[in-house]
């Protein structure tokens, strides 16, 4: 975990750096992590592990390509995160260092690097989280005929003593996790988050309540949502561009997923061919006859899953939402309910895998919805206590000078106020919901050929099956198809949401 | 110790009728802040009236309580100790008859400003729609901008969003009118233009207003529109100096009696 964090922050502040000092830069860097963070990790998680142990077929392997994962799906976030940070730099620091001649290595030393640190210490703790659930997801892998298991990991500790159902051991084992968890979210990245907040270029005006925790999901979720739609300058959702501009991005983004798509498909290939020569992996038999049925299965798969994500999601806003709002209003319930949450939403939904299964009497559906559940409320209620929780107390005493009703209150003020912020909650949760398929709707353990878990149909299950089968073809479908749909999906519906959320809802200071 | 001044202007009769009773009274107020398990008092023993047609100023250096004791007022918080009444009964909550404009307008940005006008009134039953709307639009025409209804705050300066908070407390009909540097998020040109109207805006026949209470540290626009300014000392905040202004209005504020309002105000502060 912690050298795949060493690598993201390495790479994060090199591409960020570059790509806010250079405009040439810029223009490759920014859309391309912008398609890598909206593919869901999901995607390219299974061909990756095939390549890498192919390559390295042994524990070295399995530990790389474990890191590689954690890498990719903390990387992104970190490296807007630096961006915007050294794009936020007043210009004056920047003409102090020029005028004083500083070298380059100098100006990253004192100047870049000090300015992101406070976005990498926020970015670190979701990231964190994020890398937790594949790192747990990521340590039992059943692969072609093969099985590789990681020797020491906390995932496979737990399924362990849950397949011999030794429930005590994994009880010591959960809170072990948990134990770590917290202690390393409390201690470490809370010091260093709280640490990175001396290098702020801003005064902050006197706030009784420093919250980084909150700032940060509020901050952060949303100028990196804000990348997401490419926006200029980096300062927020302009309402006034032109059509013009806006037909020139999305000219820009579909170019750029189509090479995306044409990199991978040659990627494919290559590993296939490398797979069929090494491993026991059969070749792809590329033929309208066998991939037309097999792209319509996986398109019958896609949309079980896609309205299996947004009924759990139905649900987190029934849940989260109001919820949210609740806690942030009253302080004593926030400083008491708060921690708990922070402690709670640590678990990685794999970790507890063989405890749902069991409450859920077995029963598939269930068992994926409830750890989709689990894999979005968190993002959806912390956004929401986020946005409320910056809503300046004025209102609140507005609302009680003119004696406006709790329920008008309610509508007009503070669920107006969360909009933005839960608006970004969701983009991100539905984000988090598609990378959890993987494990919420077939998920296996090494031993047995029966799974822990599984639905009846759904994209996760196909990709984890074709991917455990060695069958290519349907991967390689099924990757595509939801990378193409998904990213649609993002370009179309999420960013009209969000524009409008931005500009009606945002306060105009 | 309250310091009570007098001006002594050779012409003036001195008035012998009763003093009609105050319509707010501020008695021994005295508040504690809590941080990290300890009270450190910010209000120590402030007392002071405020009668019919007054507009009173509180002022005071940074950090003096003078934005808690207009929350006292407002029913928002209450003192450790000490009483505020509105017309002899205690304000133990916030209450219709008392408004409040803020340093930062306070507006809803997804409303109109026609609908943070009428935002209050939403809220209540015993008012019909159209009665209402009459008022709110009349509100909005007595502040000057009669033809921005369907405008929203973000498309609005700093002086118009304050001006729509300035209607939104004139449609209520409060009798008294709690203002926290009203004044302060505008700039120099649009505060100045505003000063000009407030006065008249609030304190005439036609309005329900009786009282006004603003917190300000800008003591030229306290001798502009006050009739008595109460001077509160670095925290803990305690009553220093009250200046009962006496100047016919409008105001000059190059004239001599102007400037030497200055001076006295200034001396309680320093």
């Amino acid at each position: 975990m912690l050298i795949a964090l060493a690598l993201s922050i390495l790479f994060a502040l090199v591409v960020g750096i570059a790509a806010a000092r250079s405009k040439k830069a810029e223009a490759v860097f920014i859309p391309t992590l912008d398609v890598l963070q909206s593919i869901p990790i999901l995607g390219f998680f299974p061909i990756v592990i095939l390549a890498i142990i192919s390559l390295f077929p042994s524990q070295l392997g399995v530990n790389i390509a474990v890191i590689l994962l954690i890498f990719t799906s903390m990387s992104w976030n970190i490296a807007f995160g630096v961006y915007e940070a050294v794009k936020s730099i007043p210009h004056e620091y920047l003409e102090l260092s020029s005028l004083a001649k500083a070298s380059a290595w100098n100006r990253i030393k004192s100047l870049y690097v000090p300015a992101s640190l406070t976005r990498i210490a926020y970015n670190t703790q979701t990231s964190w989280a994020v890398g937790l659930f594949y790192l747990v997801a990521s340590e039992i892998l059943t692969l072609g005929n093969s099985t590789y298991t990681v020797d020491h990991g906390i995932g496979v500790a737990l399924i362990k003593f849950a397949l011999v159902h030794d429930w005590v051991s994994y009880t010591y084992a959960i809170i072990a996790l948990i134990i770590a968890v917290v202690i390393w979210r409390f201690v470490f990245l809370r010091e260093f988050a709280l640490w990175s907040e001396h290098y702020k270029f801003v005064e902050e005006p006197r706030n009784v309540h420093v919250d980084p925790l909150m700032r940060f999901y509020s901050w952060v979720n949303q100028k990196s949502i804000a990348k997401l739609f490419l926006i200029t300058q980096g300062r927020g959702v302009n309402r006034f561009t032109s059509t013009l501009q806006k037909y020139r991005k999305t000219a820009k983004y579909s170019v750029l997923a189509g090479v995306a798509i044409l990199v991978v498909l040659f990627f494919y290939n290559e590993v296939a061919i490398m797979l069929a020569s090494h491993g026991g992996v059969a070749l792809p038999n590329v033929h309208p006859s066998t991939v037309i049925p097999l792209e319509i299965s996986v398109l019958v798969a896609f949309a079980y899953s896609f309205f299996r994500i947004w009924y759990v999601y139905m649900i987190c806003v029934a849940v989260g939402l109001p919820l949210g709002i609740v806690i942030s209003l009253k302080m004593k319930l926030y400083d008491t309910v708060s921690p708990v949450l922070e402690v709670i939403s640590s678990i990685p939904a794999p970790a507890l895998l063989p405890l749902i299964v069991l409450l859920a009497f077995g029963s598939g559906e269930v068992v994926a919805a409830i750890v989709i559940f689990i894999a979005m409320i968190w993002y959806v209620i912390f956004n929401v206590m986020a946005g409320v929780r910056t809503l300046p107390a004025d209102y609140k005493d507005l609302a009680r000078i003119f004696q406006i009703t709790s329920k008008h209150a309610w509508k007009e003020i503070y669920i107006p106020s969360a909009i933005t912020a839960f608006v970004t909650g969701s983009i991100t949760a539905v984000g988090a919901a598609w990378n959890s398929l993987i494990v919420a709707e077939y998920f296996t353990t090494g031993n047995s050929t029966q799974p822990l878990t599984q639905v009846q149909f759904g994209i996760g299950k196909t990709i984890t099956i074709a991917t455990n089968q060695g069958d290519l073809l349907t991967l390689s479908l099924a990757i595509i198809t939801m990378t193409v749909l998904i990213i649609t999906f993002n370009l179309t519906v999420w960013r009209r949401v969000y524009h409008y959320a931005t500009s009606k809802y945002t306060y105009n200071r | 110790m309250i310091a009570e001044e007098n001006q002594a202007a050779p012409q003036r009769t001195t008035e012998n009728q009763s003093v009609p009773r105050p319509i707010l009274t501020a008695e021994h107020i005295c508040l504690n802040y809590k941080r990290d398990k300890e009270f450190m008092p910010v209000l120590v023993d402030v007392s002071f009236t405020a009668s019919n047609d007054q507009f009173v100023a509180i002022t005071g250096p940074s950090g003096c309580g003078k934005s808690s004791l207009l929350r006292i007022i407002a029913g928002l918080i209450q003192p450790i100790s000490g009483v505020c009444k509105y017309h002899d009964s205690p304000i133990k909550d916030t209450r219709r008859e008392i408004a409040m404009i803020f340093q930062n307008f306070v507006l809803l940005p997804w409303r109109t400003a026609f609908e943070n006008v009428m935002f209050p009134m939403t809220s209540r039953r015993d008012i019909s729609e159209s009665e209402a709307k009459h008022k709110c639009m009349g509100a909005l025409s007595e502040v000057g901008l009669k033809n921005f209804e369907n405008v929203y705050p973000g498309e609005l300066s700093g002086g118009m969003k304050q001006r729509v908070g300035i209607a939104r407390a004139l449609a209520v009909e409060p009798e008294i009118l709690l203002m926290d540097e009203p004044f302060n998020s505008l700039d120099n040109l649009t505060a100045d233009h505003l000063r000009k109207e407030v006065y008249s805006l609030l304190i005439n026949p036609s309005t329900s207003i009786k009282a006004v209470l603003m917190v300000s540290h800008n003591v030229e626009e306290i001798v502009e529109l006050s009739d008595k300014v109460i001077i509160l000392s670095p925290r803990p905040g305690r009553v220093v100096g009250e200046v009962e202004i006496d100047l016919p209005r409008p105001r000059d504020k190059k004239s001599d009696s102007f400037s030497n309002y200055e001076d006295r105000i200034y001396s309680f502060l320093s």
